[in-house]
């Protein structure tokens, strides 16, 4: 098995409410996202989209821990599914980490999506270790991933997603 | 107020060409008040089947030491 980046985006002065890659090569097996990020809002979700597809209802498995219990929940989105990471209620300058990992994501098979987060927070609240599963029940490859903070916020500046095809 | 915008990296593009900022569309935008509003919708209805379970549980202790069932053992038969 080998990793192949294929690109990082890294964000600039001022923010984006969205990152995207398009055109995604369809020459590898699995997709590998790894995000290190951080809102300038209050709002600690953010919301993947594949393909720029509204129609889909992503199924949605999660467990987690949040600073003071341990969930667990299932749920379904329709056009997307979400995901925790730091904001502007937790500790300045700390970001989050993600990893996505889209399997067999060039095959005519449904996409089994798997990702893991944390977030950073010098306190008992607003922490969220999340193991989450979704479904993309399409049979086009990927060939577009975009990320979008909720409501009007930004993903800040250095927040970095960095794209690898595995083989 | 601004228009939010997008870092967008076409992949079909040499590198060094490939990234660009744009303004989300308006499609764009009102999509990201819709997942907003749905993902508290969903938040709404998980934290309103959790209090459902939460009451149940309460209403079944408060039954099972009336029985005469300490509360410990009422803790331990509704799982709690």
């Amino acid at each position: 098995m080998a990793y192949e980046l294929i690109e990082t985006i890294e964000v600039g002065s001022g923010g984006v409410a969205a990152l995207e890659f398009t055109s995604i090569p369809n020459d590898g097996v699995h997709l590998l996202l790894l995000l290190s990020s951080r809102a300038d809002n209050g709002e600690q979700a953010f919301y993947t989209t594949i393909n720029n597809s509204g129609g889909y209802v992503y199924p949605q498995r999660y467990q987690g821990f949040n600073g003071s219990s341990v969930q667990s929940a299932s749920r379904d989105d329709n056009g997307f599914f979400f995901n925790f990471h730091n904001h502007s209620g937790t500790t300045t300058n700390t970001f989050s980490n993600t990893s996505l990992l889209i399997s067999n994501y060039a095959s005519s098979s449904f996409k089994s999506i798997s990702t893991e987060s944390s977030t950073e927070n010098n306190s008992t609240s607003s922490i969220y270790n999340l193991i989450h599963s979704a479904l993309y029940e399409s049979t086009s490859a990927v060939s577009s991933i975009k990320m979008t903070q909720q409501l009007s916020g930004n993903f800040v500046q250095y927040t970095t997603a960095s794209l690898y095809k595995i083989y | 107020m601004e228009t939010p915008v997008k870092v967008v990296v076409d992949l079909s593009k040499p590198k060094g060409e490939r990234e660009s900022i744009i303004p989300l569309t308006a499609e764009e935008i009102a999509e990201r008040e819709a997942m907003a509003i749905e993902a508290q919708a969903e938040q709404d209805a998980r934290e309103a089947e959790q209090q459902a379970k939460a009451e149940a549980k309460a209403s079944a202790i408060s039954k099972l030491t009336a029985l005469g069932l300490t509360e410990e053992e009422a803790l331990a038969l509704v799982g709690a």
